[in-house]
Order: C-alpha cells, then structure tokens, then sequence
C-alpha cells in the first residue's frame, strides 16, 4: 500500500489542536449556561470565550496555510464523495470563524466586554442591547448545533475511509510521518 | 452693648451655610469592578443626602449620602438579584450604605479632599474622596470625585465569591452629587 502524502505539520497540529479546543469549548458551552450564577460560571465563561477566539486565531492561520501550502492529493474515492467532503470541509472553516465571531457580538450586546486569555481587551463589536443579544444568543446557538452536525459527518466521513474502505486517509492529517515499510 | 453683640450673633448665623438636599437627577453614583479582568459597570439608582458646603471654610463643610443597596443595577438582572444575597449586599438585613465627611480638605484651585466613614454591611472604615467642587451657572454646586474600595473588607462577596481570581478586591467608585446653591 503506498503511504497518503499529507499536510504540513503546522496544518495538522493546528488542525488537532483545533479538535480538541472546539470539543472543550462546545462541553463548557453546554454545561455553564444553566450554572446559576456563581464564580465557577463566570470562569467557565471566559474560558470558553479564551478557547473560541483561538480557535477563530488558528482557522485563520491554517486557512492561511491552506492557500499557501495546500493540501495533499485525496485519496482516490468516488467523485460524489470528494465533492461531499470538499463541501463540508469549506463550511467547517466557515463555521469555525462565525461561531466565535457571533459569540463575540452576542456578548458585546449582551454588555459584557471580551477581555482574551484575561489579558487583551477587545473592542466591543455592538454596544449593549438587550434584543439583539437575545438574537445573538440564538445564531450562536443554531450555528454550534449545525457545525455538530457537520462534524459529526466530518469524523464518521473520515472513519468509514480509514476502517471500511482502509485507505489510510487519515494519515493524510497525521502528526508525524509514517514508518518507512518493512521490507 | 448687648445690642451690638446680638446683631454680631445674628450676623454669624445668617453667614452659616445650610446642608443641602442632594439633586438626584443631577447626580450619580457609579463603579467599576471586574469578573475575570471584565469590567463590569453598575450605579445605584437610588440614593439621598446632603452637603453642606462653604467654600469660604471648607474645613465647616459636610457631606452625608445614604444608598439604597437595593437600587444597584449591573445591566444584567441574574447579576442584581445576586449582589442583594446575603454573601453580597445583604440588602435585606442592610438596605442602607452611608457615606459621612466631615470637613473638607482645601488642595487649591476647585480640588479638596472629604475625610470620612464609609459604612456597608454593618462595616464601617474610613474613606478619602478626592473632590472636584464646582459652581454652576445657576448657582448649584457639584461635587465630583473617584476613589478605590476594596469589596472584602465590606464582606461585600464571601465564601467562593471571595476568590479575588475571579471577582476582583477593587472597585472604582465615581460619584457626582449636586446641591442647590445658596
């Protein structure tokens, strides 16, 4: 079997660290909005914001990377299936720079200013408004249930190639490269 | 002779400044504190007092305020309701904070300093508020300063809200209280 080219080390750990800050972040999201209000809530909530902007930081650098770099060749699989995932891979990028773009502007409407890792203050995007916050509550809210769909799609997608088809294609993202094969 | 002394006695009294209501739409009490390095932003939306202010003898001036701890407003209610619970405000047990000066320090130009008591909670520790007076066109006089508190020696957030990681010691207080001139 020959080895799957893959991306460069900076796309794949941005990508894997990307994983498991938007996993971290969606756990806090859903367990800290019914904490009544407390010191672990206000934490959870800027921790939860500190991950989601970095994450929005790391998309804009690997879709940097992407333009530069590039991708590896797919592996081969029917058309319909590399138009499926070419799909879902734009709309993951461009979930995962308007998820924390809209939960920036829900907290800038909400009256809560965004002050990054604790340390950067950010401009306020929108000045307080109680409506627009509430609205903004609900497109965060949408958004981030629609990318778990997608993602969900993303991974079983990515499984079925390496388990069922058995072409490797996850080597493509892997972190360091492959063993050379035994002889 | 005794004549003479009761005008002098009449004229003393008339000179007296009176203390003056404070003008609640002319005046605000704000603050400052952080979550999380946040600032988050309130004001006292009901308060009282009054000043009694000689720019001729500041050291004869005073100043009273009492607050309605209930009044605080943070824009977010979950927030309100909070800091009136016994590990905040307690405005149950305490509806009222006071501020009491006595006498006013003059630094020079509009600047003067009021020396007093600020009293939350059952709490009561001395305070310096540096003051800015000044007289308006209509002959009102407003008086403007800010000064740093620190909430845990109010027992203002006890227990996990004492972690000062998360809700910070300091908070800045801005006050504008206006008087009717005399």
């Amino acid at each position: 079997m020959t080895t799957v080219t893959r991306y460069s080390p900076p796309q794949a750990w941005l990508h894997w660290l990307s994983a498991l800050l938007v996993f971290a972040g969606i756990a806090l999201g859903l367990s800290m909005v019914d904490l009544p209000l407390s010191p672990q809530k206000l934490r959870w909530y800027s921790w939860h914001k500190w991950l989601g902007l970095t994450v929005f930081l790391f998309t804009l650098v690997r879709l940097s990377l992407r333009l530069g770099v590039g991708a590896p060749a797919p592996v081969a699989m029917p058309a319909w299936q590399r138009r499926t995932a070419t799909v879902v891979h734009v709309l993951l990028y461009l979930f995962l720079l308007a998820i924390p773009m809209s939960g920036w502007l829900y907290s800038s409407a909400s009256g809560v200013p965004v002050v990054y890792l604790g340390w950067l203050p950010l401009p306020d995007l929108v000045a307080p408004d109680k409506p627009l916050a509430e609205s903004l509550r609900l497109v965060h809210k949408t958004l981030n249930y629609t990318m778990f769909i997608l993602l969900t799609g993303h991974v079983a997608g990515a499984l079925k190639h390496q388990f069922v088809d058995r072409d490797g294609l996850i080597g493509r993202m892997a972190l360091r490269s492959p063993r050379p094969e035994s002889r | 002779m005794r004549r003479c002394l009761l005008a002098l006695a009449l004229c003393a009294v008339a000179v007296t400044v009176d203390a003056a209501p404070l003008l609640r739409e002319r005046s605000e009490i704000r603050f400052v504190g952080t979550q999380m390095n946040v600032p988050v932003k309130g004001e006292f939306k009901q308060f009282s007092g009054d000043i009694r202010f000689d720019p001729a003898r500041p050291e004869a001036s005073s100043a009273e305020v009492v607050v309605q701890t209930g009044s605080i407003d943070i824009g977010l209610d979950e927030g309100n309701l909070t800091l009136q619970q016994p590990e905040w405000f307690s405005a149950e047990a305490f509806p009222q904070a006071r501020f009491v000066a006595s006498g006013f320090k003059a630094l020079g130009g509009e600047r003067y300093e009021a020396r007093g008591t600020l009293s939350i909670k059952g709490m009561r520790l001395p305070v310096t508020v540096p003051l800015t007076v000044r007289r308006g066109a209509d002959g009102a006089w407003t008086a403007g300063g800010e000064f740093v508190v620190r909430r845990l020696p109010f027992q203002l957030g006890i227990g996990d809200w004492a972690d000062t990681s998360v809700v910070g010691d300091e908070v800045r207080i801005s006050l504008r209280l206006t008087v009717a001139g005399q």
